[in-house]
């Protein structure tokens, strides 16, 4: 994945420019066992959570975590990018996740949120702390 | 005129190895090793001038000769007349080569120790309360896009070297800070180092910071639903 496929950085020079760093970017967030070991807990965390929801819920929700599962297991994906693009899986439904009528529905998608967000201040990374700021903002509390 | 042309090559040897003009001139050994090349050229027009050696017809201009002095001294001064394979596997050159090797390297010496000394000093201060985990990304990154020198066996090596820091378990943050900005002062000098983390503690104090502790108030309110 190349840093511009990983959306808003608070950075403007990450837009542009991308030819510096490309190489720079690519090898670090490979090679960083400190991200990608604290991004691959946040899955195994939210693992039975996010089987409950699959399990109860039968439109919207379920879709979107049986597409967590798949980002998951794509063995060409580091897990820091895997957790980039489950937080912007996130994004759009918190808010429906939160304010669930089910109660276990909720319950577990608060704790999903609860380890994102956990895991973006744990990494201090801005691409994860961009996705939580997101996230926080959708679901309206 | 040839002596100039010996001293052009030694500082252009120079500047290659050290990436800097202003600190090969604070190195004894850096002006040992010019004066050599300054004196062998000078030495070997002497040479020509003085047993009127047959150059042909490039005798006729007196640049001809500053030349093939200038340009033969610093051949010769390079070269060696054998080599040999040591029990250890080091090839050992025998010749000119070898007694210039001796001070390039005593040069060399001097200078990382003249640079480590001043590198500590100066970034021990700068990287001061600099969070390691998020300067060891965004930092680099910020050198990089203001840079264009940097190709890309330069920025993977550059990877390589702060990856190591960053998997390391056992130093200290602190002590990994100060790797990390010694580390990229070699690639991009101290000023813009330091332009780097003054733009990097900005960002953190009017950004990263305000969002995790946005972040933290969040989580407080979502756990109380």
């Amino acid at each position: 994945m190349k840093s511009d496929d990983m959306g808003s950085s608070g950075y403007s020079g990450y837009s542009s420019n991308s030819g510096r760093y490309d190489v720079f970017l690519d090898n670090f967030n490979k090679g960083n066992n400190y991200l990608n070991g604290l991004t691959a807990s946040f899955f195994d965390q939210i693992k039975v959570d996010k089987d409950n929801i699959i399990k109860k819920d039968e439109g919207l929700l379920r879709d979107r975590f049986n597409q967590i599962s798949e980002v998951e297991k794509d063995i060409n994906k580091t897990n820091y990018q895997k957790a980039l693009i489950t937080g912007n899986i996130l994004v759009p439904i918190v808010s429906e996740v939160i304010h669930a009528n089910d109660l276990v529905i909720k319950k577990s998608g608060i704790n999903i949120i609860n380890s994102f967000l956990n895991i973006a201040k744990a990494t201090e990374d801005q691409q994860l702390i961009d996705l939580a700021v997101r996230i926080s903002g959708e679901t309206q509390i | 005129m040839s002596g100039m042309i010996g001293l052009f090559v030694g500082l252009s040897e120079l500047v290659n190895r050290y990436n800097s003009f202003k600190k090969i001139f604070v190195n004894i050994y850096s002006w040992i090793y010019l004066l050599i090349n300054f004196l062998a050229a000078v030495l070997a027009y002497y040479i020509i001038k003085k047993y009127k050696l047959n150059l042909g017809s490039i005798s006729e201009h007196e640049i001809g000769f500053i030349l093939i002095s200038g340009l033969g001294a610093m051949a010769f001064l390079r070269s060696s007349f054998f080599s040999f394979k040591s029990s250890s596997g080091q090839i050992i050159s025998i010749g000119p080569a070898a007694l210039l090797t001796i001070f390039l390297r005593a040069a060399e010496s001097e200078f990382d120790r003249i640079m480590a000394n001043n590198d500590i000093n100066n970034v021990s201060i700068l990287m001061k309360d600099i969070n390691f985990a998020s300067a060891s990304k965004d930092l680099p990154l910020i050198i990089l896009a203001s840079m264009r020198v940097l190709n890309n066996e330069e920025q993977k090596s550059l990877s390589d070297d702060i990856l190591k820091l960053v998997n390391d378990t056992t130093a200290t943050t602190e002590a990994k800070s100060i790797a990390l900005g010694v580390i990229l002062t070699k690639s991009t000098g101290y000023a813009l180092l330091k332009t780097a983390v003054d733009s990097l503690r900005e960002i953190y104090q009017t950004k990263t910071k305000v969002n995790l502790e946005k972040l933290s108030t969040f989580q407080n309110k979502l756990n109380a639903l």
